[in-house]
Parts: structure tokens; sequence; C-alpha cells
């Protein structure tokens, strides 16, 4: 599932550590996000925030990942027995973010083979266990601050829509980078 | 997949797969019905809680996967902690039980292809609640970029949000098993084939 000529910053991302501190970094990136959101909120109120900045950053940083999108260092997920959403041409199906051609060479972002649409499916069994877990917590969460201080409601609405939407669009991904052995082990 | 439901005390066939289908288009019918008229009545001030219940007994009864009984096996691969336990009242007062089975194992241990089948349609399910949220925080993001579309929808920001929660979660709740119901073909198909 990893694209093994991925590099970030000139680093290789064939070895499970490097992959893992990628995974690190991405959380920390989602934290800080998450935590700049509610900043500007208590400053200036959810009106002024420009919510056209946000959308670059949920392209990127998925595109960085791969799954969704060929190019990054995760395979891309969709083949033909995926949802059909934004079909581009020559696309087989699946999930895109837009029809932008992959950079990498044809054998690291081409079509799953059988074990590896096992894998990605597994994964995704996982993911939506635990997304379906997080839902679940965020919606009693904001429940309750809603019974709590009403008020309130339209502040966290928002920044719990964009945490889900960025752990959505991750997890599998995530849970793929973190588990994958290395390369070399892998052969 | 079990073959039939057994609902107030009478069995239903549910083998064809057309049947599936009707039953996965009533139970989203019913739970769009729901939610719709606790916004109307209430704004779901106190009331969305309802919905999310709803969807509960749905899986219980009907559906399956995160739950016992239904038509779904359950997902997890083990024994039921309280696979022993007597049903509980609700189920014995609305005679919904499931069939005696020739073995307990069969009730919830999943084959090599059903493990198969219920990944794949988690990752379809994935896909589809991965793009409905993006949607939604799409919609909120031009909500704040432009104030005025709060009076062009007709409903407070606060609603929105909690309307958003309830949809999201009714999905994540139901999706993978609505999938399977929808697709699986017809039981005798599948048996002729082995």
């Amino acid at each position: 599932m990893i694209a093994e000529q991925y590099r970030i910053l000139g680093i290789p991302m064939a070895s499970r550590r490097a992959r893992r501190a990628l995974v690190v970094v991405y959380w920390a990136l989602i934290l800080s996000l998450c935590l700049g959101f509610v900043v500007h909120q208590s400053r200036h109120g959810v009106e002024d925030l420009n919510p056209w900045g946000l959308f670059p950053i949920f392209v990127g940083l998925a595109a960085i990942l791969g799954g969704v999108k060929a190019g990054g260092v995760v395979k891309r997920f969709s083949g033909s027995d995926g949802i059909s959403v934004l079909p581009t041409p020559g696309d087989e199906g699946g999930l895109t973010l837009f029809g932008s051609k992959s950079i990498f060479p044809p054998e690291d972002s081409g079509a799953l083979d059988e074990r590896e649409r096992n894998e990605r499916n597994a994964v995704h069994y996982r993911a939506y266990t635990s997304a379906r877990w997080l839902t679940l917590a965020l919606y009693l969460i904001y429940a309750g601050i809603g019974a709590w201080h009403a008020a309130w409601f339209p502040r966290i609405g928002p920044l719990f829509l964009f945490l889900l939407t960025l752990v959505l669009w991750s997890l599998p991904q995530m849970l793929i980078l973190w588990n994958e052995p290395d390369v070399e082990e892998a052969r | 997949m079990n073959a039939e439901l057994v609902l107030l005390g009478k069995r239903v066939d549910m083998s064809r797969r057309s049947r599936r289908r009707a039953l996965v288009v009533a139970i989203y019918s019913a739970l769009t019905i729901l939610i719709a008229l606790l916004w109307v009545w209430t704004g779901w001030r106190g009331t969305g809680a309802y919905a999310i219940w709803a969807v509960i007994l749905a899986c219980r009864f009907f559906l399956g996967g995160y739950y016992r009984g239904g038509l779904v096996k359950p997902f997890v691969y083990r024994k039921p902690m309280n696979a022993d336990a007597p049903p509980p009242l609700l189920a014995l007062k609305l005679r919904v039980y499931r069939p005696v089975l020739d073995t307990d194992e069969d009730g919830f241990r999943n084959d090599e292809r059903e493990l198969s089948q219920r990944d794949h349609s988690h990752y379809l399910a994935y896909q589809a609640v991965g793009c409905m949220v993006a949607v939604e925080a799409f919609v909120a993001s031009m909500r704040m970029l432009s104030p005025k579309l709060q009076a062009w929808m007709g409903m407070p920001a606060d609603q929105m949000y909690y309307g958003f929660a309830l949809v999201t979660l009714t999905l994540f709740l139901t999706l993978p098993q609505a999938i399977l119901l929808w697709t699986e073909p017809d039981l005798e198909e599948i048996r002729s084939r082995h």
C-alpha cells in the first residue's frame, strides 16, 4: 500500500520510522489547526473567519498522505469497486479530490492488487469503527455543551465538523502508515 | 446474513434482495420523516436524542451488524459477552426474536467471505460518509463566509450543526448494514452457486 519512491523533504517514506514521524507531525498540524480555530473564534468571532483558507489545508494535507488522491505516500484507494464521486476522464471510479495526474511512476500509483484491496478494506473497517466512536463522543460532548451553555453551539459546531472532516479524510491512511512494516523487511 | 426476521411473532422471509431493499428504503424513509418532524415541532431542542434511539432500535431489530439481532450478523468476530442472557423484555413484548439456530456459533461467527463483505461495505460506507461530512463542512464554511445565508436557509446556525450531527451519526450507525442488505444477492442464488 506504500508508494516506495515517495519522499517528503528528501526523506524516503519506505521506512516505518519515517512514516510514523509523518503521522505524528500530521496530528500535531491538525491539533494546531483546531487550537488556532478556537483562539480565532474567541477573539474575532466565527463570522470573521475566512473558510476559503481551510479548504487548501484539507486538500493539501490529504494529498500528502495519499489514498484519496494519487501521488501521496499511500497508494490511491479507488478502483472499479469504489463509489464514483467526481469521476474524471480515465478514472476507474472511487473517491477523488481533483483529476490531476500523478507525478510518480505508474507502478507506485497504479491499481491495487487483490491483497492490497483486502488490506484497504480491512483498514477502512477499523477506521470506520474508530470514527464511529469519535462521532458519537463528539455528539455527546456537543449536546452536553449545548445543554450547559446554548450560546456555544454555533462556536463549537464548526470546530467539531472540521475536526471530523480532517480525521475522516486521513484516518485509514494513517493506520496504514503506522502499521505497515518497512518495505525492506516486508520483502 | 439471516434469512428471516421475526416481528410480532410472525416470520418474514427476507432471503430475497427486493425485500431487503424495500426494508432499507422503509427504514431510511421512517428515520428521515422522524428527524424532519422533530425539527418542525421542536427544532431538535431536547428531542434530538429520540432520533438516535430510533436508529439504535432499527439496528437492533432490523439491520443488525453493530448490535445483536437483525438481519446482518454481528460485525465483531467474537461471542457476545451476554450471549447466554435471556432476551430483553422489550423484545419479548414485541415478540421480536431470532430463530433458534442449530449451533450457537453460527449466530455470531462470520466466515471468510462474510468478513470480506463486511470490510468492503465499510470501505464504501466510509467513502460516502467522508464525502457527506466534507459537504457539511463546505456548507458550514459558506455560512461563516456569508452570514446572509442564514436568512436564506431559514434555520439558525445551532440547529443546522445539530442537524448535521444527527444525520452523520445516523449514517455512521446504519450505512454498512444497509449496503450489505442492498447489494447481497438472493440467498437462493448464493446457495446454488455453492
